[in-house]
């Protein structure tokens, strides 16, 4: 028999998102498993026309809690495009605001607030009793740390509202947001990104350096604390609970593509590289641009793109050749079918003179360059159109067509392979080696929420899964955020070394219309919940077309059938995929099954769909309005 | 002819869900039955493929516990669209924009008075008393389009479930 779900809207994720589900009763297996984003997207419409430094705060408005993810890689859009790139000072502080005003206040509240209560006692002790009945005798290794006994411990603390740690994760949230707008002035919306610097006003520099330091000090305690104890709670769902078919849940539960498709783009600039590759350019937008790549891999953390263990390449240039968006079984039409090009007529070479697309004719014109977007609502069909989420693919050279997933836990996937290591004024922030990384804390970091187990040195140690299932993606957050705080640090470190050097210039010299005749480039900024990318293409100081995906688009992709050379199975995005690859473990009958191990798969991903246009008519008062043909006075009711 | 009945409402604030709780116990015995629950405008590609919709809804200009037959008319273009809420699209808007996109809908609102939105609160008594008067008149408007309604056992009783259902329990 079929258990069917329709789980409209998912809460405890950002934006609108339905989840339907056909789920065996025998078994338990999900056998089929489709997502709908209920609301448009369509920034792109009307952003053509303006000025692309207008685009850092428009789109930065597309969400409130992505939006200095849209704001950054729109920013390194314009930087590009205009042909210059901040002084050092100038990337320094960009990646100290966002190390603080996304990753180090997002990452927890994702975890520990939207995801944490699926693992609380009040939902594990009602839905799977014999999980919370192991959970409280089942000793937490880490507990030297954050000051638990038991996993059951744990679980009673993440009950939303009542529970501590839901508790300590509202203040420390404030605390890191406080930290980045000391830089951004605000927060979601930063008001002091500009295209080759950022604004801040750094009168009082070393006072502004001290109050970020005075914050991130407490917070350094904090992340050593989430990482303990979703360490503990992942270690538990390995080693402890299975599933129905008797494999670890933390190991199968939720997974995704066989093998993983991994894109990350990195962020944070790194300070020297990034200025430096304008005054190697000489104010040539191309010059720049082929300096991408290696502005990209100086990082502090890296961009590229995996197959499995493999990488395909680390350089975003390359990568983004092959990036296509289709329009197969979304709400949009297809412009290419329709023939509708850019202003400028269909792009066929990056500004290096490289094939879009590897040449492929039939493929290049659904490059992001070439996109128009233009939105066709309809019924939801899932034999045919069924969300607002447009299905991105990566055109690979050897012909591959593969769908992508992208995440904190993509981020360390291709940290790890870089095989490199991160040290700024002589101290070690992080390591790789191709199958592992460490992430190196200093000590005297004490909070007095916190228990003393956070306040010394601390390294922590993540292993290269083989595959992204529920449990890896959540350890991967909490492990993301020491890596996201560490940034912070390391950022401090240098501006306190560029302070001491006398070189505190943020920004180059940059003014209203100054932009080539013609221009055309992409900024890529991993955010917590993905890789954002947008993509520029101006003429005389005018957009003439803008296309972005926002950082959950490619997870959130539906079904088509564009895959090719090994993923024609599973041509979906990774939403699609791991609610697919899910049991139901939930210990009640299955007419009262809620769809938990469903949820827990989307939500692992921190979902953020509110990347859209939202957009009501007019009404009341208005031209569309309610004819009153009779009323009923219900005498028992008066 | 392709009808749709939808419910509208949060059952977390009060009578503001007995829409959405009617239709949920509508859609246990007819298959044109839509719990539209608080989603908006995230329901209008549901919406997109009727000649007829009907909802149900509050209606605050009413007077608690009346019932009234309205007509949803007029029309306005994309160019007419503010930015507002998104989760807050009473049936009206939802109309308006079907039509800014081409569709032709009729449409009709079975409204009944609200006493209370108080979040967390359970219908009050004249909503309530008000079921059985709202499923009368939406069988006769189902019949000019020879839609027949059906249903089994007490409605009232099954709004008050809804709401236990939602809410926890509790007297209501």
């Amino acid at each position: 028999m079929s258990v069917k779900m329709w789980i409209d809207p998912i809460t405890r994720i950002e934006g609108h998102l339905a989840l339907f589900a056909d789920v065996d009763s025998q078994n338990r297996k999900v056998k089929e498993a489709r997502t709908s984003v209920m609301m448009s997207r369509g920034f792109e419409v009307f952003l053509r026309g303006r000025p692309p430094e207008d685009a850092i705060h428009i789109t930065s408005r597309s969400c409130g809690v992505c939006g200095a993810a849209h704001a950054n890689a729109s920013a390194r859009a314009c930087d590009v495009a205009a042909g210059i790139t901040p002084y050092p000072m100038g990337s320094v502080l960009r990646t100290m605001a966002y190390a603080m005003t996304d990753y180090t206040y997002d990452h927890p509240l994702i975890l520990n607030m939207l995801e944490g209560p699926d693992y609380s006692e009040a939902i594990v002790s009602k839905l799977t009793p014999s999980v919370w009945e192991t959970a409280k005798t089942t000793p937490a290794k880490y507990s030297d740390i954050h000051g638990y006994r038991t996993v059951g411990d744990i679980m009673k603390d993440l009950n939303p509202v009542t529970g501590r740690l839901w508790q300590l994760t509202v203040k420390h949230q404030r605390i890191a947001r406080e930290a980045g707008v000391l830089i951004y002035g605000r927060h979601a919306h930063p008001s002091t990104l500009i295209p080759a610097g950022i604004s801040t006003d750094i009168t009082y520099l070393p006072s502004l350096l001290q109050e970020y330091y005075t914050r991130l000090s407490l917070l350094l305690a904090w992340v050593k604390f989430v990482w303990a104890i979703w360490q503990d709670l992942y270690e538990f769902y390995r080693d402890h609970v299975s599933t129905p078919e008797g494999k670890s849940y933390a190991l199968t539960q939720g997974k995704t593509h066989d093998p993983p498709v991994m894109l990350a783009g990195g962020w944070g600039d790194d300070p020297e590289v990034y200025s430096n590759i304008t005054d190697e350019a000489k104010g040539d937008w191309r010059e720049l641009y082929a300096k991408l790549d290696t502005a990209y891999n100086a990082r502090w953390e890296k961009p590229g793109l995996a197959i499995g263990h493999e990488t395909y390449s680390k350089n975003p240039t390359e990568i983004q050749l092959g990036y296509v968006e289709f329009p197969d079984s979304s709400f949009y039409e297809d412009w290419v079918q329709k023939n509708v090009q850019p202003p400028y007529g269909w792009l066929k070479e990056d500004p290096l003179g490289r094939p879009l697309v590897h040449g492929k004719e039939d493929l290049l014109k659904y490059h992001m360059w070439n996109r128009t977007t233009i939105p066709k609502p309809g019924a939801i069909n899932f034999a045919e159109k069924y969300t607002w989420a447009a299905e991105p693919r990566i055109v690979l050279k050897d012909g591959r067509i593969v769908p992508i997933e992208t995440g904190p836990i993509s981020q360390l996937w291709l940290n790890t392979l870089h095989a490199t290591k991160l040290e700024v004024d002589g101290q070690k922030i992080w390591e790789s080696n191709g199958s592992q990384l460490k992430i190196y804390l200093p000590g005297g970091t004490v909070n007095p929420d916190l228990p003393p187990g956070t306040y010394g040195e601390l390294v922590i140690t993540w292993n290269l899964p083989k595959y992204s299932t529920t449990w890896e993606r959540l350890l991967a957050r909490a492990v993301h955020v020491a890596m996201a705080a560490m940034l912070g640090w390391a950022g401090l470190l240098y501006a306190f070394k560029l302070v001491n050097e006398g070189r505190v210039h943020t920004s180059r010299p940059w003014g209203f219309g100054k932009w080539p005749s013609f221009s055309y480039s992409f900024g890529w900024w991993q955010v917590p919940r993905g890789n954002c990318m947008h993509w520029l293409v101006q003429q005389n100081g005018k957009i003439v077309n803008y296309q972005y995906e926002a950082p959950t688009t490619p997870n959130v992709s539906p079904r088509n059938n564009r895959c090719k050379g090994g993923w024609e199975g599973q041509c979906a995005g990774p939403f699609e995929v791991a609610a697919l690859n899910n049991y139901v473990t939930e210990e009640v009958p299955p007419d009262q099954w809620t769809g938990l191990d469903l949820v827990r798969a989307i939500r692992s991903f921190d979902p953020c769909l509110a990347c859209a246009v939202h957009f009501e008519t007019k009404g009341e008062g208005g031209r569309v309005y309610n004819v009153i043909e009779k009323v009923i006075w219900n005498a028992c009711s008066l | 002819m392709k009808v749709l009945v939808v419910g509208f409402g949060n059952p977390l604030y009060g009578d503001d869900g007995f829409g959405s709780c009617l239709a949920q116990y509508l859609m246990q015995f007819n298959n044109f039955v839509y719990d539209g629950n608080a989603h908006g405008v995230g329901i209008l590609g549901v919406l997109t493929d009727y000649d007829v919709l009907i909802f149900i809804d509050v209606d605050t200009r009413l007077p608690p516990g009346a019932v009234a037959i309205e007509r949803i008319e007029g029309s306005f273009t994309m160019q007419e669209t503010r930015l507002v809420d998104a989760h807050r699209a009473p049936p009206s808007l939802l109309v308006g924009y079907l039509r800014a996109v081409g569709k032709n809908p009729a449409a009709r609102l079975i409204a009944v008075g609200p006493a209370t939105f108080e979040p967390l609160s359970y219908p009050s008594r004249q909503v309530l008393a008000a079921t059985n008067v709202v499923l009368k008149e939406l069988a006769n408007l189902l019949m000019e389009y020879g839609v027949e309604l059906r249903w089994e056992g007490d409605p009232t009783t099954a709004v008050e479930e809804c709401y236990k259902s939602i809410l926890g329990g509790g007297n209501v």
